[in-house]
């Protein structure tokens, strides 16, 4: 980009920041109101209807295949969004403990008002975790298939192990149509 | 106001209480309007669009899930509603036309003593000139030129790269720096039809404009 573009764009935005001076309208905050008044309440989430939180809930226990490694039980919050509305940032959720000598099961829980056909969902791990099979560790880094879901909690159980200590984000993806899905698990992986 | 306090009037409102959601957004409802001047040029259809998307994101409300911070989430649900009305708009093969008073007022020229007249119809000329530019070139520079929001900030709301956003920058300050270099009486009403055609950025930027695919 030339100097004279430098200038040039900033001779625009000098331009545009101008228009910041436009006030509302006259009445438009007692129209607003009127016709929130008139609006129905917030609806509640249509298809994915869910709204369950990242925590270590129950005691669950689960054995893994090979019946080696105790489980810890991890449930997965997919909570609902309507469409990608809302861009996913950094997200303070729960974390979840388990130690890296065990195979922690991500219990995807993934909650339809009305089944469907189906639905796209993809669970994607970080470098430091690893998707484990009866015979150990698996190479993939993610893992997507398709799958009907009834209406109601359709639950998916993921075998994840992490080596190393440290914190580490599973991200999760499900779509439906035009809607998703997506969420994300700490798994907090200690030494032991 | 602080982020508990935020935290929970956003409770309230999702609940339904309307003075919660008023609160809310009462700080953003300029930024809004504004916004909603990028694709409607009639005062009182900007006027209509802006509040039919603060209804939208007040019935959407449930689904704010305090992953992004709620402004981020608000303008997001507000682009979606104006990009929504475009698409509506062209599906129905209606655009709306420039006000006609306007178009007198440049047909005549002339001196005009009056200086806020004149600054009125600066305004108008770049409001005009910003709406012929494709939907998703419109709504970076209207989010990171007018309104100072950060690179991230506005690839959050769009749910694109940092990198796109720049790109659509670049390009949407290219077309709008020649529209406003164009003969005063061509600016505003020209290719109005096609401007609020919203296939138009899709063709221009196929890959980067996915903004439901997060890049992948």
């Amino acid at each position: 980009m030339t100097e004279t573009d430098h200038t040039g764009d900033r001779e625009l935005c000098c331009r545009l920041r101008e228009l910041r001076s436009e006030a509302l309208p006259p009445g438009f905050q007692a129209s607003l109101h009127d016709r929130l008044v008139r609006a129905a309440a917030p609806r509640p989430l249509s298809f994915w209807r869910r709204l369950r939180l990242p925590e270590l809930t129950s005691s669950r226990t689960f054995w893994w295949a090979s019946g080696v490694a105790t489980a810890a039980a991890l449930l997965l919050s997919a909570t609902a969004l309507r469409s990608r509305e809302a861009p996913d940032v950094a997200r303070s959720a729960s974390v979840t403990v388990v130690p890296s000598t065990k195979v922690a099961v991500v219990r995807l829980t993934l909650a339809a008002d009305v089944a469907v056909e189906s639905a796209d969902i993809r669970v994607t791990l970080p470098a430091e975790l690893s998707f484990w099979g009866a015979d150990g560790k698996l190479p993939q880094r993610s893992l997507a298939w398709s799958q009907p879901l009834r209406s109601g909690d359709n639950e998916i159980s993921i075998p994840v192990r992490g080596q190393h200590p440290g914190r580490y984000r599973i991200g999760v993806t499900a779509k439906v149509g035009n809607e998703w899905v997506d969420d994300e698990v700490v798994l907090e992986v200690t030494s032991g | 106001m602080t982020t508990d306090d935020r935290d929970k009037l956003i409770a309230r409102a999702q609940g339904g209480d309307v003075v919660a959601f008023e609160a809310l957004v009462t700080d953003h409802l300029p930024m809004v309007h504004r916004f909603a001047r990028a694709f409607a040029s009639l005062p009182s259809d900007a006027e209509d669009l802006a509040q039919d998307a603060l209804l939208r994101v007040f019935r959407s409300l449930r689904a704010f899930r305090y992953q992004a911070a709620f402004s981020t989430w608000l303008y997001a649900v507000v682009r979606s509603a104006y990009l929504d009305a475009i698409k509506a708009r062209a599906s129905k093969g209606r655009a709306l036309e420039e006000p006609v008073r306007r178009a007198h007022l440049q047909a005549e020229g002339g001196s005009r003593p009056d200086a806020d007249l004149e600054r009125q119809e600066e305004r108008e000329r770049l409001w005009g000139a910003l709406r012929q530019l494709p939907a998703e070139f419109r709504v970076a520079v209207v989010l990171f030129d007018l309104e100072g929001c950060a690179y991230d900030e506005v690839a959050a709301i769009e749910g694109v790269a940092v990198g796109t956003v720049k790109s659509r920058l670049h390009r949407g300050r290219a077309q709008l720096k020649k529209l406003l270099c164009a003969p005063r009486g061509n600016v505003l009403p020209a290719r109005r039809a096609t401007a609020e055609d919203p296939s138009r950025p899709g063709t221009l930027e196929a890959s980067a404009s996915s903004h439901h695919t997060r890049g992948s």
